[in-house]
């Protein structure tokens, strides 16, 4: 990613404003009397990739684009950035920023699920090492994608064996099969899974111990997947494992993790993205999450799955 | 919600997010699944399944590993509003990541 890249990293914190979000929020929308939304429209509108609505752009405030791409070289992209850098400092200040201050009229509504309180895990997600896979395969094992579990304390208890003994059986329900084997898509790169995808789906946990800190427990599960439509003709079958410890009174998660390893298969493949072939090793590992601005994101399948959130 | 399944994979180039890896015992000690064969293109040490035995190492593989979070180092914003608004108030270029959350996100 060509912000992992120090020097890209450091160019964008010392001269830019950054926006990281969804494009969809910009393109499906009935907000089209924002502000917000006019001035991304105009910034669309003098992109080179006509229809296209993701990739990085360069703009200043008053709407000029600068640059729209999408490589993911960190030298092109650091040239990208020097370029629209100078050529926003050489025009005039007035030009360059917008004169109308922007206010809560102009802001359009933008999807902020609740978050306080969630008990929130980072799904890293990666391709295990396949010498079929050329570097500009998103699949190859240089590339990792993120996404997010959340849980709420008062669901720990739906983890916990009716009888607390070593060897007891708690089989989960659908929502949380439906969260970690499909809203997590345990595929490396975003697949679109909905719920009608999830062929098959198993979750438990089993006691392994019953300690001072809490119950430990081992997480099992198997998952398959089979999507065909427009925008996702693949497959996953997956197995995961893990291990938790719910405290005593049932409210904390005291430690977690799991990884998830599945045979998936890309059936329709895009060129730029699956130059490799159709078939391969998708790995996840399921942590807690980091604790600064950055790591707060919500789950890619929001809402399914989390209905009662 | 913008329903998700319109766009993604359909761009320009890949944006995977690429960086320059550490382990603990597994979960516990249930029997292993039997291993897939290997497939074509397998690099030798890499399990091709996952069971107790081969946890640790797939999770070597998976997770993060050093210089994997420098685009941490920026603070991003949510949306073009508050980006619009910052960039007026510093006189500085905007930078608009539109891809799933960029690289905080899904993609």
């Amino acid at each position: 990613m060509v912000c992992n890249d120090p020097r890209v990293a450091e160019y964008i914190r010392e001269n830019y404003v950054a926006v990281a979000t969804n494009d969809l929020d910009y393109v499906v929308t009935e907000q089209k009397d924002k502000l917000e939304y006019d001035l991304m429209q105009k910034l669309y509108s003098q992109s080179p990739y006509e229809g296209a609505y993701q990739g990085i752009l360069l703009a200043s405030s008053n709407g000029k684009l600068f640059e729209h791409f999408a490589g993911f070289d960190p030298d092109d992209a650091l040239r990208a950035l020097k370029d629209a850098k100078e050529a926003y400092d050489a025009m005039d200040r007035d030009e360059r920023v917008l004169a109308k201050q922007l206010g809560p009229e102009d802001k359009m509504r933008t999807w902020s699920p609740p978050r306080e309180g969630v008990i929130d895990i980072r799904v890293t997600k990666r391709s295990l090492p396949d010498e079929r896979f050329p570097d500009t395969d998103q699949r190859h094992s240089k590339y990792f994608h993120f996404d997010y579990l959340w849980l709420k304390p008062s669901e720990l208890v739906d983890f916990v064996p009716a009888k607390v003994e070593r060897g007891a059986v708690r089989r989960l329900s659908k929502k949380y099969v439906v969260r970690f084997g499909l809203t997590n898509l345990l595929t490396p790169e975003p697949q679109h899974w909905q719920l009608e995808h999830l062929k098959r789906g198993d979750l438990r946990t089993v006691v392994t111990a019953v300690k001072e800190d809490g119950v430990h427990l081992r997480l099992e599960g198997e998952f398959a997947l089979d999507a065909k439509t427009e925008s996702n003709d693949s497959a996953y079958d997956g197995r995961l494992l893990g291990k938790m410890v719910i405290s005593p009174d049932r409210k904390k998660l005291v430690k977690f993790e799991a990884v998830a390893l599945g045979d998936a298969d890309v059936r329709k493949r895009l060129s730029h993205l699956h130059p490799g072939p159709g078939d391969s090793k998708a790995g996840a590992v399921f942590e807690f999450n980091g604790k600064t601005d950055n790591d707060k994101f919500p789950p890619s399948g929001w809402q399914i799955g989390y209905q009662d959130f | 919600m913008p329903n998700k399944t319109i766009v993604c994979a359909a761009l320009l180039a890949g944006f995977g997010c690429a960086g320059s890896a550490s382990a603990e015992s597994g979960p516990s000690s249930q029997p292993a699944v039997a291993a897939s064969a290997a497939p074509k293109g397998a690099v030798a040490g890499v399990p091709t399944a996952l069971s107790d035995a081969t946890y640790d190492r797939i999770k070597a593989l998976v997770e993060l590993r050093p210089g994997e979070l420098q685009f941490q180092a920026v603070p991003w914003l949510s949306t073009a509003y508050e980006g619009i608004r910052a960039s007026q108030r510093e006189d500085k270029p905007l930078l608009l990541w539109l891809y799933f959350g960029g690289p905080r996100g899904a993609c």
